[in-house]
């Protein structure tokens, strides 16, 4: 009752954040990207929370619990690199272009709107199917916690992010999003002595997850392998967590739910900054997460679904405080999610589909109305589809999020640095990407095995790029192409151009730094203890 | 061997990043300079 009543009021905080905010938004500018004022912080903290989310805390927590913990932190060694490159070599661009969509820039920079029309039909779909992963994980979450039923809670959260994201748009989902990652990142920095604690003090637990008779191999850094396992052979579990960890590098420097934030940030040192501050943020994270689930499993080897390990955790290895903290961390990272993704759909509709599809312009008045109306409209359908569809966090997650670093991945790097695209070529990359995603799903659905160097990702890049490579052999530059191009590969200068820099110079230092922390956590937490057990 | 790897190698890829991240840091440095110089050497000119 008690976790139930700590949701609540975090529930009751976010709304009443959207509802005050809702009265300071005055144009579509505020509504769509926060009147472009992020400051570092913000941004740091809505890339970090519409990142993780119910997929982390639940789906990829199961996955480690059921014997992966140190191979999912090999694909986050590759994962985490998807800020670095994103801000460096698209976000900072996009930047630039001063769009309020990220598929205004590809309609912008190409100057077509077929092109801005497939970039938005491949957002809604593939964000909706992230959306409806993310919330029903949420609701899984909330039932078990409170005792409602399934469908009850599915309401539950569907009103919380609907309300507040529908009202303040970006503005109350900057403010809300910074306020869940600090509430995640507390959450799971504080739960990790308090698990190990109850799993028999340091080092202990450790060794004891390590000679675990009930899953042998869980901290070698291959995880679990076998006939009878998930994964078959030792280098298939690292080429497939390399493969994935490239991929979602890829999904975080693209995606539209990651690199739009951008889009938000004040100026371009505060866009690289926050994306420093993210994969610090990610690889400790993910550090402290799953060297908790590995300790979990000498708890009980038992929970069952697994996508609950560290609710479990939460409300029986830890005092009552911090598992209040916990529960309403997992709902703030699968909340933050859920309205940066409304809040994606809802402009895309807007802006890239209505207003081009009619060929008319909205006053910032009607903008605001359709936007209001258009999420209102999709959050029911992806309400209805939480229902009818049973869960499945982290594979529905993982498809989704991974159809954009195919469909977006080869257009979006090209649209910057590329001279020879065309936007037939861009058109036929994004269309053909997609389908690429979704015939590889197919083919595994119907019960064709795919080797695991072919995951239906990599058949959607290769696609993808060949299209590209093609379709621009077709058509030709147009001098407003090349205008727009030449115009983002300009470094804006800020008035404080040497202040900022003197700041932003220092970041690197603080990545370093960081790194050497990690390198003394994982041998204190991990090697160390490993080495006891041999 | 793995798992020593894997402990070097976590918290080794933010150290690479960083020094990945200074060398664009310094070209973003480095085409800013031209121009501020350039300023200067015209705000010289106008006050001679």
């Amino acid at each position: 009752m008690v976790y139930t009543i700590g949701i609540i009021c975090s529930f009751l905080i976010y709304v009443l954040i959207g509802i005050v905010l809702s009265r300071k938004v005055k144009n579509s500018e505020e509504y769509y990207v926060s009147g472009r004022s992020g400051s570092t912080l913000m941004i740091t903290g809505m890339l970090v929370a519409s990142f993780l989310s119910t997929v982390s805390f639940m789906g990829e927590a199961g996955f480690s619990y059921e014997g992966y913990p140190i191979l999912l932190l090999i694909l986050v060694i590759f994962n985490a690199t998807g800020y670095v490159i994103g801000v460096f070599f698209f976000g900072r661009y996009l930047r630039r272009s001063q769009s309020l969509t990220v598929p205004e820039y590809f309609g912008n920079r190409f100057q077509s709107n077929k092109v801005r029309m497939a970039a938005a039909i491949t957002t809604i779909l593939g964000i909706s199917a992230y959306l409806v992963a993310v919330t029903q994980g949420a609701a899984v979450l909330l039932a078990e916690i409170s005792g409602v039923s399934y469908t009850f809670a599915l309401l539950i959260m569907w009103i919380v992010y609907t309300s507040f994201t529908t009202l303040s748009g970006a503005k109350g989902v900057m403010v809300n999003d910074t306020i869940m990652f600090f509430i995640f990142s507390l959450a799971t920095y504080l739960a990790l002595p308090f698990i190990i604690k109850s799993a028999g003090g340091f080092p202990e637990a450790i060794v004891k997850a390590a000679t675990n008779p009930e899953r042998p191999d869980l901290l070698s850094w291959h995880g679990i392998t076998g006939p009878n396992a998930y994964m078959g052979e030792p280098w298939e579990a690292l080429t497939w967590a390399i493969i994935l960890g490239l991929v979602w590098s890829a999904v975080i420097s693209i995606s539209p739910w990651q690199s739009s934030r951008y889009l938000m940030a004040k100026n371009e040192h505060v866009a690289i900054r926050s994306g420093i501050w993210a994969t610090i943020s990610i690889i400790t994270i993910y550090l402290f997460l799953h060297i908790s689930i590995a300790a979990v499993t000498t708890l009980k080897s038992d929970i069952a679904p697994t996508e609950k390990v560290f609710i479990w955790a939460a409300m029986n290895a830890t005092p009552l405080w911090l598992g209040i903290i916990i529960v309403s961390g997992i709902m703030a990272a699968a909340l933050s999610s859920c309205a940066s993704f409304l809040q994606l759909i809802g402009s895309s509709i807007t802006r890239d589909i209505m207003e081009q599809s009619r060929n008319k312009k909205y006053t910032d008045k009607q903008l605001l109305r359709a936007s209001r109306v258009s999420m209102i409209t999709v959050s029911i359908i992806i309400l209805l589809i939480g229902i009818w569809q049973p869960p499945s966090v982290m594979w529905i997650g993982y498809f989704a999020a991974t159809l954009f670093a195919a469909s977006w991945g080869p257009v979006a790097f090209a649209s910057v640095f590329s001279k020879t695209v065309t936007k037939t070529g861009a058109l036929s990359s994004i269309i053909t990407g997609f389908a690429g995603v979704i015939f590889g799903e197919l083919l595994n659905k119907y019960g064709v095995a795919l080797p695991v160097y072919l995951n239906p990702v990599i058949i959607g890049v290769v696609l993808s790029l060949i299209a590209l490579y093609i379709g621009s052999k077709y058509g030709e530059i147009s001098i407003e192409e090349r205008n727009f191009q030449a115009n983002i590969l300009k470094r804006p200068i800020e008035p404080n151009e040497r202040e900022e820099m003197a700041i932003t110079k220092r970041y690197p230092m603080y990545l370093m730094i960081s790194g050497v922390i990690i390198i003394m956590i994982t041998f204190l937490f991990y090697y160390w203890p490993l080495t006891l057990a041999m | 061997m793995g798992e020593l790897i894997f402990c070097f190698g976590y918290g080794g890829s933010l150290i690479v990043l960083g020094l990945i991240t200074r060398v664009f840091i310094l070209r973003m440095e480095k085409d800013v300079a031209p121009q501020q110089d350039q300023t200067d050497t015209i705000d010289e000119k106008v006050g001679i």
